[in-house]
């Protein structure tokens, strides 16, 4: 049997569906995108832990400690061993110390809490620690002494609540 | 002068470069996703080194002292709450809930001395454990050896 010819010959195909749904994706994957990355490093395979509570919302004025499996501080593109560089270690946190010192300084005008903070030269920042979970304990516990010293007084140590896949 | 009829002047959209741009930034999206990850933390108060101690003595707990004592590469070798020792994280969070349990926990602190080869996963093991049996104020003591 012969075929019969297009009565038309020239089909246009309707792209209406396809761009609707190209769009729908584009809304789906813009709304899913992570900007705030927390400044978590890839790097650091964090402990589990169930007990650990879930991390809400953002820290205000967090400052990440990401230490990798070696005991070396990830910050500013850098990896800085905790025993040896400990010199450059504790000007990078003096250096975050002294904005959150700045931050607090506007925010005393209006609340007595902070000024006191300010006063007995505390920092509000949390120090958000993401260790590996094979880093020695010894590096950590480096860092945590050098983030006393400088003021800091709140820690929040971070873990996977469940083992990740 | 005669009027053009409307299915002359019709004039198609040429929709190729908002195809192209679409596809683009849809590629754009995909290679940028990462997927969320949920974690979670451990909030802990230490002082601060310039804050100097009270000068009033008040009556306090003693805190519970856990040992964590390490292998030469890094493993848990022994837990010691006090001086005696306890066989896992999961026996430390029932020895604590005996000792320091109840409406007693909030009062309670501990303190956590691990060496300092011990692994960072054998140290949120006992916070684990601690924070299970309800103890919300955990320290960290110098390290060992």
């Amino acid at each position: 049997m012969r075929k019969k010819p297009s009565p038309g010959g020239d089909a246009a195909m309707d792209m209406t569906p396809m761009i609707d749904m190209t769009f729908q994706l584009i809304t789906f994957f813009m709304f899913v995108l992570n900007f705030s990355k927390d400044a978590a490093d890839e790097r650091v395979r964090l402990p589990i832990a169930d007990q650990a509570t879930p991390v809400e919302g953002a820290t205000a004025e967090p400052l990440f400690l990401n230490v990798d499996r070696d005991g070396k501080l990830l910050a500013v593109g850098q990896a800085w061993d905790v025993m040896t560089q400990g010199a450059a270690i504790e000007t990078y946190l003096s250096r975050e110390a002294a904005l959150a010192k700045r931050n607090m300084q506007y925010a005393a005008y209006t609340d007595a809490k902070v000024a006191a903070d300010l006063n007995a030269g505390k920092i509000w920042s949390t120090v958000v620690v993401r260790a590996d979970h094979s880093t020695p304990y010894r590096g950590i516990r480096g860092l945590i002494e050098m983030c006393q010293k400088i003021g800091y007084y709140k820690f929040a140590m971070r873990a996977m609540p469940e083992e990740q896949l | 002068m005669k009027r053009r009829s409307a299915e002359d002047t019709k004039v198609e959209m040429n929709m190729t470069p908002m195809i192209d741009v679409v596809f683009q930034l849809l590629t754009f999206f995909m290679f940028t996703l990462k997927p969320m990850i949920h974690e979670g933390q451990f909030a802990v108060s230490m002082s601060a080194g310039a804050v100097a101690a009270p000068e009033v003595e008040e009556f306090k707990i003693p805190p519970l002292a856990v040992h964590l004592k390490a292998t030469e590469n890094g493993d848990l070798a022994a837990i010691l709450l006090g001086d005696r020792q306890v066989q896992s994280f999961v026996d430390l969070q029932i020895q604590v809930q005996m000792l320091a349990g109840g409406a007693m926990a909030d009062e309670v602190e501990a303190e956590i001395h691990a060496d300092d080869a011990l692994q960072y996963s054998h140290l949120i093991g006992a916070v684990n454990a601690l924070t299970a049996a309800k103890i919300s104020k955990i320290n960290f003591a110098g390290g060992g050896s």
